[in-house]
């Protein structure tokens, strides 16, 4: 779960984190009155989960009221990749001297998290662009003993940082790790912290991302979902302990596994289909719990056909079939299904599914992928 | 011979009176397995699976009178790395922790403590270990392999499943099955699994089957050209994923815009495997090398 920049300021604040005073507005209005009382210049910075805020005009300066009004109401009418700004943080200018990153995620190869301090300010570790080795100092940390100074000290000296500056990257440093590890963090990013003219440190930016396994032990994050971007279909797959994504084609797939899943993009992708959402079923479904999933699945205007491609191994397949056939009774849809069901209990799940309307099963996938697609174009 | 499991063996389960946990140890047991206890906290002194199985409270008492080397951990995520750290503890050797949704600090920390035990952590979300007509200790499904001299690691989950189906279908046996889990983060991985088959004489070739997201498979491409005698063939699945066409965000990792399905490809044909570019392909791939 990716947190908002002003959610994620929220958390750093309290680790004494030192950040420029902002203000959380969500009109114009607000903004002028959230500028007032910060003083002038201001940053006004589109609050979006979505990267390429900055191409899209979200993060603009303001020296008065005027400037402030304009540019506010102009980012709350972006719209970036269809998803609109519901606010704007107002953020006191900064005079920018130096800019670092320092960052902590868990390198998947050892499982160990990674520290990450470098003289390449304003970019991230979410982005394709690698940080450069020259500039860059990585460090593996074991997660029993967490960071320590030291290790921010080899970085510092690595890339060639004025002594004067050390003491104060340490223990920012340190103060991002606690917040890396009381949260459940997989990804913590400052980007950038800068030092003013007076040699002060001020953290601009940062990026929090939350391990949605640790949800259970996080519980305060359930109050940061954002509407917006976590759909209610999301909120709803999550009861399930569902797993639910949106994409750009009309094809929605219904799967257990990623590999599953996967597979049937690729099938689906030799037919020229291209998926609406995918679907990842926990792995003890019941009738209810697959009805639950179908009616999130067709619940999007987008879907021309549903695809099932599920290997039944802990619950049995006539659960499966017996939920979609609720599912769509019940809702009273058309949505053409197309089922691959293997597993415990397969020829069983196969009959009932024989006898209804719209409903076609096969064995292999790449005859149930075909039918889809004949059914389409 | 097979790695890590064959039919001496003696496994035990955690969580065995839970859903998964009584409906796999039954799986497990008509299989032929040496199920030698279970483990329910509460419930020490009972006994399971129509009496054969007995129950402790703790992983320590059921290793001091069973001499358990294997568990199989069924409990709910937020219980999993409790019940790791007490498999470590009692010196198991094999942990297969097949429950899904574990936290990544878990599985980190224990991945790090592992190390100073000689224990080998497989999962979580792990389909688990199946040595074909010897031993499961695991969620896959029994019934169609056999026995054979290829050996495969999966990080695919239920795919695999279907794999393993093919492979029969065509004839083609299997030593041992290892299913890693489809997280990128996993106790152990590609190279852990490799460097166990490369060493087993009844092993002749290997099978990876990965997917996007993790570097699991560019890894295990520098291990294999590194030292790794035995020919490897290998399927990445998602080929035709396009992260960008998602909305929104999402910690799914076949998502994974650094890590795609083509690159790993690229990087294990380089390395010198055999690849496979559909899940059909892999037997004719498998059949045409041997014949």
């Amino acid at each position: 779960m990716k947190l908002h920049e002003f959610q994620t300021k929220t958390l750093f604040r309290r680790e004494g984190i030192p950040l420029p005073d902002s203000i959380l507005s969500s009109s114009p209005t607000q903004a002028i009155q959230a500028a007032s009382e910060i003083g002038y210049p201001v940053i006004l910075k589109a609050q979006s989960l979505v990267s390429g805020r900055g191409k899209a005009g979200g993060i603009r300066l303001s020296r008065n009221d005027e400037e402030t009004e304009i540019a506010a109401s102009e980012i709350l009418n972006i719209k970036i990749k269809n998803i609109s700004i519901q606010h704007v943080l107002v953020e006191k200018a900064i005079n920018i001297e130096e800019e670092l990153f320092i960052g902590l995620h868990y390198e998947t190869g050892n499982g160990s998290p990674t520290f990450v301090l470098s003289t390449e300010g304003g970019i991230s570790l979410e982005d394709k662009k690698p940080l450069s080795p020259q500039w860059s100092f990585f460090h593996t940390i074991d997660p029993l003993l967490g960071i320590h100074a030291y290790i921010v000290r080899q970085g510092c000296l690595k890339l060639g940082i004025n002594p004067d500056k050390w003491k104060l990257i340490e223990q920012i440093s340190i103060k991002l790790w606690s917040v890396f590890e009381k949260y459940d963090a997989t990804l913590a990013e400052i980007n950038s912290m800068v030092f003013d003219n007076n040699g002060h440190a001020t953290v601009l930016d940062g990026k929090l991302i939350i391990d949605n396994n640790a949800l259970f032990r996080q519980r305060e994050f359930a109050g940061f979902l954002d509407p917006a971007i976590t759909s209610f279909a999301q909120a709803e797959a999550r009861k399930f302990d569902h797993k639910l994504v949106r994409m750009e084609g009309n094809v929605a797939i219904l799967s257990n596994g990623q590999g599953l899943a996967s597979e049937t993009i690729d099938v689906m992708s030799r037919f020229g289909l291209k998926p609406a959402s995918v679907l990842l079923l926990d792995n003890n479904a019941t009738p209810s719990s697959v009805s639950a999933a179908c009616r999130l699945l067709e619940n999007d205007s987008n879907v021309k056909a549903i695809i099932v491609n599920i290997y039944c191994n802990h619950s049995m397949c006539t659960d499966i079939a017996k939920g979609i056939i609720n599912g769509r009774d019940v809702l009273n849809i058309e949505t053409p299904y197309f089922i691959r069901l293997e597993g415990t209990d397969y020829d069983r799940a196969y009959a009932l599914l024989a006898e209804r309307v719209n409903i076609k099963a096969a064995k292999e996938l790449i005859d149930v992928v075909r039918l889809a697609a004949s059914s389409i174009n | 011979m097979s790695i890590l499991i064959d039919q001496k063996s003696r496994i035990i389960i955690q969580g065995i009176n839970g859903r998964a946990g009584s409906f796999f140890a039954k799986r497990m047991q008509a299989y032929g397995n040496n199920i030698v206890g279970g483990v329910s906290p509460a419930h020490g002194g009972d006994w399971t699976l129509e009496g054969k199985v007995p129950l402790f409270d703790t992983v320590q008492e059921c290793v001091q009178s069973t001499d358990a080397d294997t568990t199989v951990i069924f409990v709910p995520a937020h219980s999993a790395a409790d019940a790791c750290f007490e498999a470590m503890y009692a010196g198991i050797r094999n942990i297969i922790c097949v429950s899904s949704n574990v936290p990544m600090k878990d599985i980190s920390i224990i991945k790090s403590s592992i190390k100073d035990y000689n224990a080998i952590l497989i999962g979580p979300s792990a389909t688990g270990v199946f040595s074909p007509g010897k031993a499961l200790a695991g969620i896959f499904p029994v019934n169609k392999s056999i026995e054979g001299n290829l050996g495969v690691i999966s990080r695919v989950g239920p795919l695999s499943y279907d794999v393993l189906h093919l492979l029969y279908e065509k004839n083609i046996g299997v030593s041992t099955a290892v299913g890693l889990g489809e997280n990128c983060m996993t106790g152990a991985s590609f190279v852990d699994i490799l460097d166990l088959f490369e060493t087993d004489a009844h092993t002749d070739r290997i099978l990876i089957l990965g997917q996007p997201g993790g570097i699991q498979e560019e890894l295990a491409a520098a291990h294999i050209l590194e030292s790794i005698t035995k020919p490897v063939y290998a399927y990445i699945v998602g080929e035709s994923i396009d992260p960008e066409s998602i909305l929104g965000h999402t910690d799914m990792s076949m998502f994974d815009s650094q890590h795609l399905s083509v690159n790993k490809t690229r990087v294990l044909a380089n390395a010198g495997v055999q690849m496979a570019h559909t899940i059909e392909e892999i037997p004719l791939l498998l059949n045409n090398k041997a014949g």
